[in-house]
């Protein structure tokens, strides 16, 4: 509840930022846990 | 004492070390090379300490909307760029046997001519570019050092040099990597110490959101500005994200990739690390508004967070990465500068005497520029990110992943590009006259903005002239 409070007090070009930047960070995380697939050519 | 000497020790022990990995190989092919150290050695050359102490000072003055930049460098300039232009790229140089970023794109459109004037260019440009990043680092270390200001700057474009010289682009990508780790740890130090001093970075959030707006965080510390200022940050976003996809230097460093495969365990290391430099640089300098006092200039927030926050040690590593950051963007931009003036420009194959004759040129030409302050120089430092972006974007994009090839498209485009983007800054920024020329709206509109646009037009008039080139793009990519 903290955290939902403290990160809307950043306007949404910020807000989508700062997730989008933690949503890297996941990814990233979780990529070396589940092997990659090579796209398809 | 004794700490300081084992880790500055350390460190150009295994500096040397990885420099010499490139023995026996040609200078300019990569060899087998992980995917650990291509991440980390794309990162490091992204990102300089411009980039670091610079943008992390614009981070005090404008707040959490730096998040931007951070987001725009991760997800354009490394994930969008590794999806779609990385592999692409490799393949293209393989197929067309380009030992460098100029051969790619002359042999791609089939244009020796305009492999000449792009090999020209970078070794201009990116050379006298080098010698602003080669003072970055020297004025760093003058900081710590008892050596005078010229000396440093010798020593650093020499160790550059030796780099280049004794690791060709093999021995580039691995000190790369190792610095780019360094960057890493100093940087990690630093986000630690700040949130630790603020009380956790939801505490420092909130608190950043109490504080009154000023003239460039006009809408508070947690909003995109309003005017010019947002427009400013949006633009940044763009130059910084955008205009890295056709940097020779970054399009090196897609030659070294070996299969498909790897390009998905790069990309997710690659924006990790980089989510940590760059993200967590700006964030923890939005938040030192809360703890430092008024600096004198934005260029000092950095040091002073170091200063005020890191043990003696911690202070030791962070000048080793920020030195690092300088470091490896000034050996990949050395590197191009040298491959442009002994292969690129003579259209043959570089000999070991003309590839150190290269390096000579570019320590004398950089370690010199550093030396004198002229416009001219500054001018080319400014410009050259902007310049080469707008030059080579649109060509290099069309030909690796269109498969588009035509001489006269891309030497419109890079012409046009150039011309602009050198317009623009000539005549409607601050560069030249106090009072730019064209009025305060034209002022706002950054010149690689104006060179990509104009390059772009380039290319569609190019190619709708170039009947028998359209013919001819028939590029398989394999």
């Amino acid at each position: 509840m903290e955290l939902l409070s403290t990160i809307m007090l950043a306007d949404t070009a910020v807000l989508i930022a700062g997730l989008s930047l933690v949503a890297a960070l996941v990814t990233a995380l979780f990529s070396f846990c589940i092997p990659g697939r090579a796209p398809r050519r | 004492m004794l700490v300081d000497v084992l880790i500055w020790a350390a460190y150009i022990a295994v500096f040397i070390w990885l420099a010499r990995k490139g023995q026996g190989h040609d200078a300019l092919a990569a060899g087998k090379v992980g995917f650990g150290i291509q991440a980390f050695a794309y990162v490091a050359t992204y990102i300089s300490a411009v980039a670091l102490v610079g943008f992390g000072g614009l981070a005090y003055v404008y707040g959490m909307q730096m998040l931007l930049v951070a987001a725009g460098n991760v997800w354009l300039g490394t994930w969008l760029v590794y999806r779609y232009l990385a592999w692409p790229t490799a393949v293209c140089r393989r197929n067309l046997q380009a030992r460098t970023p100029t051969q790619l794109l002359s042999k791609g459109h089939k244009s020796p001519m305009l492999g000449k004037l792009l090999s020209v260019l970078f070794a201009v440009f990116l050379g006298v570019y080098a010698s602003a990043v080669i003072k970055g680092a020297a004025l760093l270390l003058a900081q710590i050092l008892p050596v005078p200001l010229w000396a440093l700057i010798w020593l650093v474009a020499f160790v550059v040099a030796f780099t280049v010289f004794v690791g060709g682009l093999r021995g580039v990508l691995y000190t790369e990597a190792m610095q780019g780790f360094v960057m890493l740890i100093g940087i990690s130090m630093l986000i630690w110490a700040v949130c630790s001093r603020v009380g956790g970075p939801l505490e420092g959030i909130a608190a950043l959101a109490q504080l009154a707006p000023t003239d460039q965080a006009n809408e508070g510390f947690l909003a995109l500005s309003m005017g010019e200022q947002g427009w400013f940050i949006i633009s940044l976003v763009v130059v910084t994200s955008v205009a890295v996809w056709a940097q020779p230097q970054m399009i090196q460093r897609h030659f070294a990739l070996s299969s498909a495969r790897q390009v998905n365990h790069i990309t997710p290391l690659a924006m990790l690390v980089l989510t940590v430099l760059v993200g967590g640089a700006y964030f923890i300098a939005a938040l030192s508004r809360l703890i430092l006092p008024e600096v004198a200039s934005p260029d000092d927030v950095m040091p002073m967070l170091v200063k005020m926050l890191l043990p003696d040690v911690g202070l030791q590593i962070f000048v080793l990465a920020i030195v690092s950051a300088s470091l490896s963007t000034a050996t990949a931009i050395f590197h191009i500068a040298v491959s442009a003036l002994a292969e690129d420009l003579p259209g043959k194959k570089a000999t070991r005497g003309a590839w150190l004759g290269g390096i000579a040129f570019c320590v004398i030409l950089s370690g010199g520029c550093a030396q004198i302050k002229g416009q001219l120089i500054a001018l080319l430092c400014t410009t050259s990110w902007s310049i080469v972006g707008a030059t080579v974007l649109v060509s290099y994009v069309a030909l690796v992943r269109f498969g588009k090839r035509s001489a006269l498209a891309a030497s419109l485009s890079c012409g046009a590009g150039f011309a602009g983007c050198l317009f623009w800054y000539l005549m409607a920024q601050k560069t030249l006259f106090a009072t730019p020329l064209l009025g305060s709206s034209a002022a706002l509109i950054p010149p690689f903005f104006v060179g990509f646009a104009l390059s772009l037009l380039g290319w569609t008039v190019g190619w709708a002239f170039d009947h028998e080139g359209r013919k001819a793009s028939s590029f398989n990519f394999g």
